[in-house]
């Protein structure tokens, strides 16, 4: 199967994810941070378009989440989004949250080829980023990931090819029929 | 009739690399659990392994529900490690080297470790298992979120159906349990006269206005029939006593089921000599356990027959071979005086009282150490019906740097766990450079016990 071909995917019922109390703005600036890098992550393995995520949106009918309108293009930046990045509300997030993890689960099938191929090289004393499928993800990924952009961590170096690989397991389990709860939980820990 | 007709259903999930069965065999009277018992086995199937070695597990109910929760609470924070720690957290997946190896499992454990990223040690000495001596296996990342979803479906098929059950009752089932309450009631011989108020009874219970098929739990709860004149329905009290009956405990180890009560007349003397084996040429082969770092002293044990084999049965007879556990040449009898054994000997005879001080899996001091802390400072609340279950991180002056609640319970009752402060010793200094891990498990009888990971 091509790699491209995303699996159908029951539709996530996104209202089970309680708003809490609003975080400050520190842990809302966290959370942004994450969600960004996760979908960067995705974008990277997948070939998620703009145009992708707005259908997500109107599938999903998430109405906090404002995608700017923009010309289709490969996603590779968090302005294609959030429509004000500077301000984001814990609602903007959980929708982003929704979406993630329907994307996600689209692309399970893709995401679980990856973990395996890091499971199998790693098997067999080899460096994942040898194979094609997760060779070019790193490079997606590192094209798109910036340390000032998406502040998670304090320093990129060698420490990018594990944090990108933990992103793809990570996504692998924020595919599966409960994993839009599970990442709401991790972010409201 | 349905009354106490048994209803097996079996449900099977199959993600790709593992098979959950679940077996669940109900009595019901008149639509309603008055017995359920539940079995599960689990399979984990890998094309790359003979048949012999694939590994498959069993067990109750009880300890289906714990799986879930470990496995779950596992993930979540396996999960949130990314979030908190970000480029900080991983490790590479290629020389993922474990920063800690768990080298035996105690038998009742069941727990999840991380090696690395994409490897996880699952250690179920809480299940029962045939086709490993020890039970630890090594799960794969994708193995993980298989089994996660497995449990996942059953847990929510579990939920469905909890919700689904009480929509089953009808007025004919409260006619029935009414019945059942009138037959119960002439068996104690009360004669013609309660007959016959029977009848009145039901023609009473007949008059009950038709129940929707939408009530809420609370509404269709209790299913007591109007109780004759003054007297108490005996058939409730039937059902009571197998309602009591329904949540069987979990089976505890051989251990704690062997140990008598100690009695504190009794001299806790070491045995004399003559109790030892006479003939050092028949005497049955030694089992050492190493420490972890390999720094610690080693302890020999001299194996006993089958019942002491049996209070440690993570351990295979042909030790030799596997990872951390060494077999010695055997000593001969004449150098081993009674001063010379070891106190873990005490620890394995069934009816030896003083085996609260040392256990098998003592290999290092602080073990006992810990235990002793905790008996004497842990009271089990009188609320407590799990076991709890904590990771001790101790650093190496022998304080407390972290301790971990396992589980959800562990976490309600971490409060009220008597915790020595925070960077005050409370066990003798390591003879290590590092920190070492304690767990630490709680048993509502109040038993402790402290295992090195």
């Amino acid at each position: 199967m091509p790699p491209t071909v995303p699996l159908s995917a029951p539709p996530i019922n996104w209202q089970d994810l309680p708003l809490s109390d609003s975080p400050n703005s520190a842990k809302l600036a966290q959370i942004k941070a994450y969600l960004d890098v996760l979908m960067l992550a995705l974008a990277s393995l997948t070939p998620l378009e703009t145009v992708d995520l707005h259908h997500s949106v109107q599938e999903l009918q998430v109405k906090s989440l404002q995608i700017p309108s923009t010309v289709n293009a490969p996603l590779s930046h968090p302005q294609q989004w959030w429509s004000d990045t500077e301000n984001i509300s814990l609602e903007g997030a959980r929708s982003l949250v929704v979406v993630i993890c329907h994307l996600a689960r689209r692309y399970q099938e893709l995401l679980r080829r990856a973990v395996t191929l890091m499971e199998q090289m790693q098997e067999q004393g080899k460096d994942p980023a040898l194979t094609a499928l997760l060779g070019e993800y790193l490079n997606n990924f590192q094209a798109v990931y910036s340390p000032d952009r998406v502040a998670i961590g304090q320093s990129v170096g060698e420490k990018l090819q594990p944090f990108a690989f933990k992103l793809l397991i990570d996504l692998l389990f924020y595919s599966a029929t409960n994993g839009h709860r599970r990442l709401w939980l991790v972010l409201l820990e | 009739m349905k009354l106490f007709a048994p209803k097996v259903a079996l449900q099977r999930y199959t993600p790709p690399t593992c098979t959950l069965e679940v077996r669940e065999t109900r009595s019901r009277w008149e639509g309603k659990d008055i017995h359920k018992n539940g079995r599960f086995a689990l399979y984990f199937d890998d094309p790359r392994l003979p048949e012999e070695k694939q590994v498959s597990m069993e067990g109750d109910q009880q300890q289906l529900d714990r799986l879930c929760e470990v496995v779950n609470n596992y993930v979540q924070n396996f999960l949130e490690q990314t979030f908190s720690q970000g480029l900080d957290y991983p490790e590479s997946p290629c020389y993922n080297a474990a920063k800690e190896s768990i080298l035996f499992a105690p038998s009742d454990s069941l727990s999840l470790a991380p090696k690395g990223l994409l490897t996880h040690t699952f250690c179920f000495g809480l299940l029962e298992s045939v086709s490993l001596p020890n039970p630890m296996m090594e799960l794969s990342t994708s193995q993980l979120f298989d089994l996660t979803n497995a449990l996942e479906a059953y847990r929510q098929d579990a939920l469905r159906q909890n919700n689904v059950k009480p929509a089953e009752k009808n007025v004919g089932d409260w006619m029935g349990t009414a019945l059942i309450g009138l037959v119960a009631i002439g068996l104690v011989g009360i004669g013609l006269k309660v007959v016959q108020s029977n009848d009145q009874r039901v023609e009473s219970l007949s008059q009950i206005p038709p129940i929707k098929s939408q009530f809420s739990l609370v509404e269709i709860l209790p299913p007591v029939p109007p109780a004759p004149s003054g007297k108490p329905v005996p058939n409730l009290s039937l059902a009571s006593k197998l309602s009591v009956r329904d949540p069987l405990p979990v089976p505890d180890t051989v251990q704690a089921m062997a140990t008598p009560p100690r009695n504190p007349t009794v001299n806790l003397a070491v045995p004399p000599l003559r109790v030892l084996p006479p003939n050092p040429i028949v005497a049955p082969p030694q089992i050492a356990i190493a420490s972890p770092n390999n720094t610690g002293s080693i302890i020999a044990i001299p194996s006993t027959p089958a019942n002491n084999q049996a209070s440690f049965p993570i351990l295979p007879s042909n030790s030799g071979s596997m990872v951390g556990l060494t077999a010695p040449p055997l000593p001969s009898q004449s150098s081993v005086s009674p001063s010379q054994l070891p106190p873990p000997l005490s620890a394995i005879a069934p009816n030896n009282p003083s085996q609260n001080q040392y256990n098998l899996l003592d290999t290092i001091p602080q073990v006992a150490e810990a235990r002793q802390y905790f008996q004497e400072r842990w009271q089990p609340p009188n609320d407590l019906t799990q076991t709890l279950e904590y990771q001790l991180l101790i650093k190496p002056d022998g304080s407390l740097d972290q301790s971990i609640p396992l589980g959800k319970a562990a976490t309600l009752y971490l409060a009220k766990l008597p915790l020595p402060d925070q960077g005050k010793p409370f066990l003798s200094p390591l003879s290590t450079p590092d920190e070492q891990t304690l767990r630490l498990v709680l048993s509502p009888n109040g038993r402790v016990r402290t295992f090195l990971e």
